[in-house]
């Protein structure tokens, strides 16, 4: 109903809170954030099909990590959690009416390329197939594809994070990868009639 | 469908995650060429690893913009979850004020009707030659009553309620 603001001395008021309030000191956050930020971010845009999503995800991911009550064993926990974290917010970002029907457009999957395509000698076009096949999985494929063959999740951490059962992993990533195949197969095929 | 999912197929995974490929002429590499599992799970792991190269010239905002976000945010949600209660008693009390205010009508409608009968009566008394006109007259206001005062209701709060809710947004 009513929306509130803050004054520059409650900004203020804000930082000094946030030392007491948030699970780790800024110090500790600029060291856990040069680590995990950019294959956060690799992640979340590849996982969206959609960059300004990426970007406000991240912030939110971060922001959801900085306010849990989690302890962690070590940095490769908290890495872990944060993953978690992203994992959760693009699923439910994706449940939400206006972004159900969401799929990668030419424009953004260009946009997304223009980084990467090249860097490693693959070409663009090869690398917008990838992308739209990428676009055309299911999120879960999706989700488990760049978590086991990018950030080299085992299985036991894919299944606790996406909510599934370990023994069932290995099929649903083999069904993925076919799924990869096939859809890039198709976009080569529809690639070649245009 | 037919799932060949070799065993060794992590090991390929633990292999090519470093450098996104495997080490030439390695006992692996031969086993990867003869396994279909393993060579389609290199072909995707190869597709896959541009990835990493993906947000080299991404502008990410810096740690102290993500901390300093993250901090007017937490403080944002802190005065929120702090004007909840006080947003359910305003809602409460308007709540109450509604009740009271139909209860009272309800209660005063039977002293009305008789004032406003008395009132009619006595003006039907006093203008003997339009007694027959006037009476119809009489009755179609005093039908239609309920209707007024409820106009008149709605003309008097409708306009507290948006000032209350116009000074509520400019908080």
């Amino acid at each position: 109903m009513r929306e509130l603001t803050l004054t520059d001395m409650d900004r203020l008021v804000a930082l000094d809170e946030a030392e007491r309030t948030f699970q780790m000191d800024e110090e500790a956050f600029r060291s856990f954030y040069e680590q995990t930020a950019r294959p956060l971010w690799n992640y979340l845009a590849r996982l969206t099909c959609d960059r300004r999503q990426a970007d406000d995800l991240l912030q939110d991911s971060y922001y959801r990590f900085l306010r849990s009550t989690a302890t962690f064993e070590n940095d490769e926990h908290r890495r872990r959690y944060l993953f978690r974290i992203a994992t959760n917010l693009a699923r439910d970002h994706r449940r939400r009416p206006d972004t159900r029907a969401v799929v990668v457009s030419g424009d953004d999957s260009d946009r997304l390329l223009e980084s990467s395509a090249g860097a490693d000698g693959t070409s663009i076009e090869s690398r917008l197939d990838v992308t739209r096949a990428m676009s055309q999985l299911k999120p879960r494929e999706r989700a488990l594809l760049l978590l086991a063959y990018v950030q080299g999740w085992s299985h036991a951490e894919i299944a606790q994070s996406l909510g599934l059962r370990t023994a069932s992993l290995k099929a649903l990533l083999w069904r993925a990868r076919r799924s990869l195949i096939t859809a890039l197969k198709g976009e080569r095929r529809s690639g070649g009639a245009r | 469908m037919r799932r060949p999912i070799c065993p060794r197929e992590q090991e390929v995974v633990d292999a090519m995650l470093p450098q996104g490929q495997l080490a030439e002429a390695s006992e692996l590499q031969q086993h990867v060429a003869g396994c279909e599992s393993c060579r389609e799970l290199q072909e995707v792991m190869a597709m896959l690893r541009p990835d990493y190269a993906l947000s080299e010239d991404v502008s990410l905002p810096s740690s102290g913009q993500i901390w300093w976000r993250a901090a007017v945010r937490a403080r944002m949600d802190a005065a929120k979850t702090a004007a909840r209660p006080v947003a359910w008693a305003q809602g409460a009390t308007a709540a109450s004020l509604f009740g009271i205010l139909c209860a009272a009508t309800v209660l005063a409608w039977p002293f009305v009707r008789r004032m406003f009968e008395a009132t009619a009566g006595r003006l039907s008394a006093g203008i003997d030659t339009s007694g027959l006109q006037a009476l119809p007259v009489m009755v179609a206001i005093e039908r239609s009553l309920p209707l007024a005062v409820g106009v008149v209701a709605v003309v008097v709060i409708a306009p507290l309620l948006v000032l209350y809710f116009a000074l509520a947004g400019e908080d």
